[in-house]
């Protein structure tokens, strides 16, 4: 039975991460520890000896500078990288641009919670009175994708993310793993808990539980109908994975005032 | 506004064998850090002028690559579909690949070495397996999905147009046509070639023997010099009724 090799990574540290904004669909790039998790991430990938042959990313700037500099430390700068929307980070709506920290002051940490982690449930949508509305639709990006800008999302749960990635994870991506090509997908939190749920048929209430780490190559070994032979691998150091995935879980807490 | 330019060419900047001043055809020298600050220095070009691409075509190795990220990056289209070829890679120099260029006029002589660097149609000497860079190049993975017969041991000027021609032809043409905005980022050799078919001429003469010969075809045709085609034998016809 031919075992196709999968992995997923959540791009690093942007700037808003630090400030802990939920960034969303306004285009960040990396910050410098974000650029050195995709570093090492690439060194690491390099010395267990992986070989890509196909590296897809979502159209937000901070997942294909991520897939850069990981092809970048493994010297694969030539295999092919394709892009789309569908791959993108989870529309967070009205809620884009807002601190976490915050919200969850003003709403209650259980609130953020589930807007942050339920399955289906949408936070408010954004319109055109939030001031991240036109940097967002009126990049040239939204243009060019396969729905029209008009049909594009104004806010998404985790179900809305799965719903709009999976007719590329079928059309796209899967036949190419079929064929034996080895594919990294470099995307962001959500796109990447959404698509792992729908690959090991976690269910809607297990996944608010799955919190994947930045940076963390997480390694999927599926078989020739690309269902998982085995649990997903996240990559690399032991002490380094469990630092990355609390760093995670800690950006929805309130942060104690200083005095 | 209605794009005027809807082709941009770059050549990728120093690379760390330019600076130790070796023939780099197809190895994978990464850019020296003039060489990528070259490349920041014409991403800021670009975003000045404001100039804004739809698709963009590189070659497979990552000096190429490389500034065309770096543009990428400083005119924030990252997100542009980027198609890489090996089509666009850099001349392939053989059994020079390597060799330090004053070392190798040394050896052969600076005529010799004249010769293979400028002239047309003679290649170098080819790469054997041998050769201290064959396993690094022609075994390199990027390569195994070349049909038999395309992987080259070596290039002259000729051959690296000819396998790069098809590629603009078949695939950048049709976008540009199609209204797209591009931008290459190649090799000074692979971009001599497209200029030189760009800036072509169209060579507009009669029918007379001395013009038809078959040499003279052949001639033409290597030097791919579009000739106008002519009504059998009549030179009083004005060359703009035959469009």
């Amino acid at each position: 039975m031919a075992k196709c090799k999968l992995v997923l990574l959540r791009h690093g540290e942007g700037a808003w991460n630090k400030e802990n904004r939920f960034c969303s669909w306004v285009d960040q790039k990396l910050s410098c520890a974000g650029v050195k998790e995709a570093q090492d991430c690439g060194k690491l990938l390099k010395e267990l000896g992986y070989e890509f042959d196909l590296v897809f990313t979502s159209i937000l700037s901070r997942s294909i500078q991520t897939a850069w500099l990981v092809l970048g430390a493994m010297g694969q700068e030539w295999v092919p990288v394709e892009k789309s929307w569908r791959l993108n980070e989870r529309h967070y709506g009205a809620l884009i641009g807002l601190n976490r920290a915050e919200m969850a002051l003003n709403h209650g940490e259980e609130q953020v919670k589930i807007w942050r982690r339920s399955y289906g449930v949408m936070p408010p949508p954004i319109d055109q009175s939030h001031p991240y509305f036109l940097e967002i639709y009126n990049d040239r990006r939204y243009e060019t994708c396969d729905l029209p800008k008009d049909k594009l999302p104004r806010t998404e749960s985790l179900k809305e993310v799965l719903d709009r990635l999976l007719p590329y994870w079928e059309e796209v991506i899967a036949p190419e793993i079929k064929k034996g090509k080895r594919v990294l997908i470099s995307a962001h939190g959500n796109s990447t808990r959404a698509l792992l749920k729908h690959l090991e048929g976690i269910s809607d209430e297990e996944i608010s539980s799955l919190t994947l780490p930045t940076g963390v190559p997480v390694a999927l070994e599926l078989d020739e109908n690309l269902r998982p032979t085995k649990p997903h691998k996240l990559l690399g150091d032991e002490e380094a994975i469990q630092a990355a995935i609390k760093r995670v879980e800690d950006q929805g807490k309130v942060l104690v005032p200083a005095k | 506004m209605a794009a005027a330019h809807r082709l941009v060419i770059v050549r990728h900047g120093e690379s760390s064998w330019n600076q130790e001043n070796r023939f780099c055809g197809w190895f994978d020298a990464d850019l020296s850090e003039k060489g990528t600050e070259e490349a920041k220095r014409g991403a800021k070009a670009l975003k000045d002028a404001g100039y804004q691409f739809d698709v963009c075509y590189t070659s497979v190795l990552k000096r190429a690559i490389r500034t065309l990220w770096a543009i990428l990056e400083g005119t924030d289209q990252m997100w542009l579909p980027v198609i890489r070829t090996w089509r666009l890679n850099e001349r392939h120099y053989g059994g020079l690949t390597g060799l330090n260029k004053a070392e190798t006029a040394a050896k052969h002589g600076e005529e010799q070495v004249k010769i293979w660097r400028r002239s047309f149609d003679i290649p170098p000497p080819p790469m054997d397996k041998e050769h201290p860079y064959y396993q690094n190049i022609s075994m390199e993975r990027r390569y195994a999905g070349l049909k038999p017969g395309e992987l080259p041991t070596c290039e002259s000027l000729k051959d690296t147009i000819a396998r790069a021609l098809p590629f603009w032809n078949e695939e950048i043409a049709p976008q540009i046509k199609a209204g797209k905005r591009v931008l290459i980022a190649a090799h000074g050799n692979s971009l001599r070639g497209i200029v030189k078919h760009l800036e072509g001429l169209v060579f507009q003469q009669d029918n007379a023997p001395c013009h038809t010969a078959r040499s003279i075809k052949v001639w033409m045709e290597d030097h791919q010099i579009k000739t106008l085609s002519w009504p059998a034998q009549s030179p009083d016809l004005n060359p703009i009724e035959n469009l």
